[in-house]
């Protein structure tokens, strides 16, 4: 589906669960009635070109649009990935770490202790990837937008953690799934799998994001 | 999952999308390349590169002294399924291995094509000694080099074993190959730590 300025902001909420999140990323407040993309975007200083293009680029199955763009979009886009991370972090990786503390309570065996030890890797992969982007891609688009000034070209090795994070989540899924039976904590098991369904699915529209941010700055580097 | 690599050749392009979008909805089957004509996939560098052939009987000669087969220069192993909305005679649909027709439901197409599947005795298979004995170095951390020195093999050899390892149990990284070595007793926790 591709939404317009002229779409009801309720009804980019309602199209899909994981849009909720987006919305509250940019920082528009719910309990705005029927008012449209536009008029939202309006009141709340956002870009509405810039939610558009994120919005469409995650709900939309067709290839990403990439555009160029200007320092204001960059540092609303920069906001939105900030917000991204402070809700991996304060909210969902906690969350997911309750959860399996909770299946090792459940049953304690060599089994669900394999698990938690790949579980412990996993994590840290993770919190490493969000630092090193923090340190590095964050930065990098701050000094882009503050100075004008060429900044040397920053290195792009993205792409290999992503791939090597996604692996390990899809491990995850197949021991739960496959290798590790324990029918009486199927059900924290399910919820575990709901938890890194929703997390992987976030992280690859976060990806997205990064990658038209990524290509905008490299096709404006270009030009200096 | 391995999926099975589909070659159409229809000269109806709404057939031919309407079969290649029912397909890429069905799980273990991925279309590779749709064709017109017969010619046409004949001259194409990668017309070798399938699992399977669905083919509109109209295309071929039908008086030809020629089996389908032959007509085609297909493998005999490689299934050839006549897709049919029109009248064609006995003779010939007797010559391929399955038929779909055009009222056919995308469930009855998937029960034809998943009934001609061969080989995929290979996808559960349990993990040989060696392979287990190689899962074991690969979990206590050790490298390729080290693995193939220890077990006085090559560095080749270990990769294939760690390809086929990976093939069995699904699971790609060293840090999820270590959980599965012990969620499955191959190895405890204290020999890793060491």
């Amino acid at each position: 589906m591709i939404f317009t300025q002229e779409t009801k902001m309720v009804e980019v909420a309602l199209a899909n669960h994981l849009n909720l999140h987006i919305i509250h990323r940019f920082g528009i407040a719910f309990g705005f009635g029927d008012k449209t993309i536009d008029e939202v975007c309006q009141a709340s200083n956002l870009d509405t070109q810039i939610f558009l293009l994120v919005i469409n680029s995650l709900n939309d199955k067709s290839e990403t649009e990439h555009i160029q763009l200007n320092k204001n979009q960059l540092l609303q886009l920069l906001t939105f990935l900030k917000n991204t991370h402070q809700y991996y972090y304060d909210y969902y990786l906690p969350i997911m770490r309750t959860t399996i503390e909770n299946l090792m309570r459940a049953c304690s065996s060599q089994t669900t202790k394999a698990l938690y030890r790949f579980y412990n890797d996993y994590e840290a992969e993770v919190l490493h990837h969000l630092e090193h982007e923090e340190k590095h891609f964050f930065t990098y688009i701050e000094q882009f937008c503050t100075n004008d000034a060429f900044v040397e070209s920053m290195i792009i090795d993205e792409e290999d953690h992503h791939c090597s994070i996604d692996e390990k989540i899809f491990d995850i899924k197949n021991l739960l799934i496959k290798y590790i039976n324990t029918p009486e904590a199927d059900m924290l098991k399910i919820k575990l799998l709901d938890q890194l369904f929703h997390f992987q699915e976030d992280q690859n529209r976060h990806a997205k994001i990064e990658d038209v941010i990524m290509w905008s700055l490299k096709n404006q580097n270009k030009t200096l | 999952m391995i999926e099975k690599k589909i070659i159409i050749i229809e000269p109806g392009l709404i057939v031919q999308e309407g079969l290649r979008s029912i397909l890429s909805s069905t799980n273990g089957f991925v279309v590779r390349h749709c064709f017109s004509t017969i010619e046409q996939m004949r001259l194409h560098p990668y017309a070798n590169d399938a699992d399977l052939f669905i083919i509109n009987p109209t295309l071929l000669d039908l008086h030809h002294h020629n089996s389908v087969r032959q007509q085609l220069g297909i493998k005999n192993e490689i299934p050839i399924v006549a897709l049919i909305y029109s009248f064609i005679d006995h003779n010939i649909v007797q010559q391929f291995d399955a038929e779909i027709t055009i009222h056919d439901s995308a469930v009855q197409i998937a029960n034809k094509l998943v009934a001609l599947k061969r080989d995929n005795k290979n996808e559960n298979e349990e993990l040989s000694e060696r392979e287990k004995e190689i899962l074991i170095a690969v979990a206590k951390g050790m490298s390729n080099k080290e693995i193939a020195d220890s077990h006085f093999i090559s560095i080749h050899t270990v990769i294939t074993h760690r390809k086929n390892i990976v093939k069995k149990t699904g699971i790609k990284s060293v840090s999820g190959l270590t959980a599965y070595a012990l969620v499955n007793n191959l190895i405890s926790f204290e020999e890793i730590d060491n």
